[in-house]
């Protein structure tokens, strides 16, 4: 048992502290906010920054005698995401009513679904330093959003445009084990979800929003400890810097011999810690019942047939494409397919290459230079450099006509330029007004090579005493004085024409 | 013309057809009978007469030139729409203070229909708060009273609604029914009314009570209006999703011999007045002249009302929500929203709302009773399944409407369960959701009493062939027993001619 136990960052931190006899169970409920434009149960259609209160209706406010009416594209992208995620999908499903009084609840209770869900089961495949494993699902529902309150001093305003949008809630059964896995799931469902096209997974404009549960219990036992849960927590990172805190507070209070109380907590991004929100009620009596104005959701063979047809390819088949159009392998195939947006970009680079030598340039180039840079929640995202000029980047080092590392050099101040009509003719120019390009015309060279015989007396006579390797030395001068540009396999002819020269005198 | 207001929707569709009378006309003689009759009635709780004359004009103007459209009959005809039903531009009070402000800027869908329609807007009616009652008495407005004998209640809770017509003020009117609350007040005011089917008749821009029992219900003075302004608030509506589309034109089946139908009768009259008894066998015996075959039977009409009375109150507890003194209507005051919520509910709700949000609540909550209200939905089904095996035997099942006529004003006011009590012939078609038509049945001297005819869903149809068969039938008695009614105005059956 010992022996088998993966080392991994998090437990080596645990073990750090003294902590490995415990371990962290987690389950994340994630609320993802569906991509149909408009509202679940009205024609409202807010974008991320409206004018408060401007995107509403009398539907979504809560007015006197108006009625929900289901948005079928949402029923559609919540289908979706149970395909998707190899969830069972209810044929039957119907909308419950979750009473509780809360200034952003327009109607005094949120119409979710409770009782029979769109999608049960299915699984979140992760992959962590331990290897891959499947974290599976409990249950995918589809419900309204509330609206939002903004604190102003001490007073409180609230916006209701965000009241009736639709979500989907993705309850994972408690089988994490570590932060890191926590955040392998997260990164794993948004790319999933981006992919199927049923959500942006945008966290930083909430369009994904996680509250973490998490308790801690000895290792090996087979109960459950008094769990905590962490209220919205909107970063990948944010999940796992919350969690290391509450895994290391919760462990630290059972090794005192105290126990956990059960609450409701708060992640403060600026300290870095977990926060105390309130005492989790044992129960809180939200009333529920069948949502009297909504008719069951049926779906119809035909239907779930063409949800089916509308899928876009997932991930892991995005990544068989680059493998079979641009021959990516192994671990660059799943890190150009980490969101929609970078498969797209990199797939246009491709296509602006010319040929395998150049693809496989520009394959290095993206991934080294490119991707780290690539926000997949940025609004509107727009790509760093253009398609061909990359190309013409990745031709300059294909054809020999720069190194390595100016072809990076290369890349990043094309990127710097931020113009996107940039062509292939414009990454040469860059290069021959930067001076990046190659020095590979003899005359321009011999200066150069001159000059590193002429300071290496020591090298001439080693080489002349029949020590070849000498030259290397030489070689390194002229590197270094042409700022690397110097065509290598050149120079060293030269050096090598010029040494045996001085020598023959 | 005398009288121009007390004659039937379809006897002025035909005057306004022929030129007789223009719309304005007949809207200026409503608004002169709401001014005579107002002080004594108070069905309104607000009066529009700019929107009616304005309403009116245009509509002469589209009889005199309908530019290729089909006229609605109801083109050009005064109605009034009880207050619990948006108009956009007209405060929506739903009786209450909690929305003694409130305008809305939307329109109920039964109000669109009404408008596109033709059919010109009096008014917005009185009612119990919220819809909550059976007398028309707990209304910001102060009580309605029975234009055929103001000491007593219209019913209710659409008991200005029922007021309107019976008064003469309006030709017909629109009214809701969650429990009895259209069919009631008809039966009180000897009038017609028709509970449809759940989701013949849009709900949207209908304040709710109870989401799943609140139906849209016309009120008028005869079988043949009822089915006139039924067939026009009718119909699929695409932001109602419980709706479904309607057949029609129910005037059809007015003139469609009965001959052949079966009906039961529900001889249950525990509590019930002679005069109510008498009426139910006189039409069951009527039926039988008419060569309709009957047979008594029982419903389970006491269940029924059990079960209504938790399930209405809880889906009452959460549609009233909503009104947390926030958005709109009354403002709460308070440091913070809790306090806001509290003031503006503790303020803006009368006793019988709150008594039955409380109930509501409690029925809901999953800590009382270990499940009650699954339990009280479990046995819904059961009254449903058992209700509607009984209305497969059958065409329509004869029914009293309530237990005696009009009751006085005032008389409930402090027993709330006798009053709840009241409803118990009537509940059962808004659990079970099928049609029910409350026409008059005779009356005690002095009052009307009413009979229910209820069916199986979507059986409007035959309800109203029976229920047009049985209104010729009794109408000489009906004048008999009814000396009020008589003498208030002349409206008979429709059969007013001259």
């Amino acid at each position: 048992m010992e022996q088998n136990r993966t080392i991994s960052a998090d437990v080596c931190a645990a073990e750090r502290d003294g902590a490995a006899e415990y371990e962290a169970v987690i389950g994340l409920e994630v609320h993802v906010e569906l991509k149909t434009g408009r509202k679940i149960f009205c024609s409202c259609r807010p974008k991320f920054g409206d004018e408060p209160n401007t995107a509403v209706c009398p539907v979504c406010l809560g007015m006197p005698g108006a009625l929900p009416v289901l948005s079928d594209e949402a029923v559609s992208l919540a289908v979706r995401a149970g395909l998707a995620l190899g969830c069972t999908i209810n044929r039957v499903s119907w909308f419950d009513r979750k009473n509780y009084y809360y200034p952003d609840l327009p109607k005094g209770y949120q119409i979710t679904q409770l009782e029979r869900p769109v999608c049960v089961g299915g699984a979140v495949p992760i992959e962590t330093r331990a290897g891959k494993r499947e974290i599976p699902l409990l249950r995918i529902h589809m419900e309204e959003d509330a609206g939002k309150l903004i604190h102003r001093g001490d007073e409180t305003l609230i916006d209701y445009n965000r009241a009736g949008v639709p979500l989907i809630e993705i309850v994972s059964e408690p089988e994490l084990r570590t932060p890191e896995e926590a955040k392998a799931y997260l990164n794993s469902l948004r790319r999933i979800l981006s992919y199927a096209g049923v959500s942006d997974c945008r966290m930083n404009e909430g369009s994904l929003r996680c509250d973490v549960n998490v308790s801690v219990r000895p290792r090996g036992s087979s109960e459950y400890g008094i769990k905590c849960e962490i209220k919205n927590v909107n970063s990948v990172n944010y999940v796992g810097r919350a969690l290391e805190e509450e895994i290391a507070r919760q462990t630290a209070l059972l090794r005192a011999g105290e126990e956990v109380e059960a609450q409701t907590r708060r992640f403060n991004e600026d300290t870095g810690k977990t926060e105390k929100m309130r005492v989790k009620e044992a129960f809180i009596d939200y009333r529920y019942f069948t949502e009297p104005n909504l008719p069951a959701v049926e779906l119809t063979d035909e239907w779930m047939r063409d949800v089916k047809d509308a899928m876009p390819p997932l991930p892991d088949e995005a990544a068989r494409t680059l493998t079979e159009r641009f021959g990516v392998k192994g671990e660059n195939a799943a890190l150009l397919t980490s969101s929609v947006f970078v498969t797209e970009y990199f797939t246009a680079c491709a296509e602006a290459c010319g040929s395998d030598a150049e693809r496989a340039a520009m394959e290095n180039l993206f991934v080294g230079e490119l991707l780290e840079g690539i926000d997949p929640d940025a609004v509107g995202a727009v790509v760093p450099v253009s398609p061909s000029a990359l190309a013409g980047a990745a031709g300059l080092f294909a054809e020999g006509k720069i190194v390595s590392g100016n072809a990076k050099k290369l890349v990043r101040l094309l990127a710097e330029a931020e113009d996107g009509t940039l062509t292939r003719e414009d990454a040469v120019l860059f290069a021959e007004r930067e001076n990046l390009l190659k020095l590979a015309d003899p005359d321009a060279l011999m200066p150069f090579v001159r000059d590193a015989v002429a300071a290496s007396p020591r090298a001439v006579a080693d080489y002349g005493r029949g020590k070849t390797a000498a030259l290397k030395q030489i070689l390194g001068q002229v590197m270094r004085a042409t700022g690397g540009r110097a065509d290598p396999i050149l120079a060293e002819k030269m050096i090598l024409g010029t040494v045996e020269d001085l020598n023959e005198k | 013309m005398n009288n121009l207001t007390d004659r039937t929707a379809a006897e002025l569709a035909e005057a306004l057809d022929r030129r007789e009378i223009s719309s304005v006309e007949l809207t200026v003689a409503c608004l002169s009978r709401m001014t005579a009759e107002e002080p004594r009635i108070n069905a309104f709780i607000t009066p529009t007469a700019e929107i009616a004359l304005r309403q009116a004009a245009k509509a002469d103007e589209r009889r005199k030139d309908p530019d290729g459209r089909t006229l609605s009959p109801l083109c050009g005809i005064p109605y009034a729409a009880k207050d619990n039903f948006a108009v956009r531009g007209v405060p929506l009070t739903g009786a209450s203070e909690m929305l003694r402000e409130f305008v809305p800027d939307y329109s109920a869908a039964v109000c669109e229909r009404m408008e596109a329609a033709g059919a010109v807007l009096l008014g917005k009616t009185n009612l119990d708060e919220f819809a909550m009652g059976s007398s028309c008495e707990r209304s910001i407005a102060g009580p309605t009273r029975n234009p055929l004998d103001p000491e007593r209640s219209p019913g209710g809770s659409s008991g200005g609604s029922a007021a309107a017509v019976a008064s003469g003020e309006a030709v017909f009117s629109v009214g809701s029914d969650t429990g009895g609350s259209a069919r009631q007040p008809a039966a009180f005011c000897g009038l017609v009314s028709v509970k449809p089917t759940y989701g013949l008749v849009s709900r949207r821009g209908m304040m709710e009570l109870a989401s799943s029992l609140d139906t849209v219900c016309p009120i008028a003075k005869t079988v043949e209006d009822c089915a006139l302004a039924l067939g026009e608030m009718a119909g699929a509506d695409p932001f109602d999703a419980t709706t479904f589309a309607s057949c029609g034109d129910y005037r059809a089946f007015l003139g469609e011999d009965p001959r052949g139908l079966t009906v039961g009768i529900a001889e249950e009259f525990d509590g019930c007045d002679e005069s109510v008894i008498r009426a139910v066998k006189r039409a069951a015996r009527k039926l039988e002249l008419l060569g309709v075959s009957v047979e008594p039977v029982k419903l389970p009409l006491e269940m029924a009302l059990e079960i209504y009375l938790i399930v209405a109150s809880a889906e009452a507890s959460s549609n009233l929500a909503r009104y947390d003194g926030l958005k709109y209507g009354l403002h709460g005051e308070g440091k913070i929203a809790a306090d806001k919520m509290r003031d503006a509910r503790t303020r803006g709700f009368g006793d019988e709302v709150k008594r039955r949000i409380v109930t509501g609540t409690y029925a809901l909550s999953s800590s009382y009773g270990g499940g009650y209200y699954r339990k009280v939905k479990a046995a819904q089904q059961s009254v449903c399944r058992e209700t509607e095996e009984i209305l497969a035997r059958f065409d329509a099942v004869l029914l009293p409407t309530a237990s005696g006529p009009a009751f006085k004003v005032g008389r409930y006011a402090d027993d709330p369960n006798a009053l709840y009590r009241s409803d118990r012939f009537t509940t059962a078609a808004n659990l079970t959701g099928c049609p029910a038509i409350q026409l008059p049945g005779g009356g005690d001297g002095t009052m009307p009493v009413g009979i229910s005819l209820m069916g199986r869903k979507r059986s409007e149809g035959a309800l109203f062939r029976l229920a047009a068969a049985l209104e010729r039938e009794l109408e000489d008695d009906v004048r008999k027993e009814c000396a009020n009614r008589g003498a208030k105005s002349d409206y008979f059956g429709g059969r007013l001619r001259g």
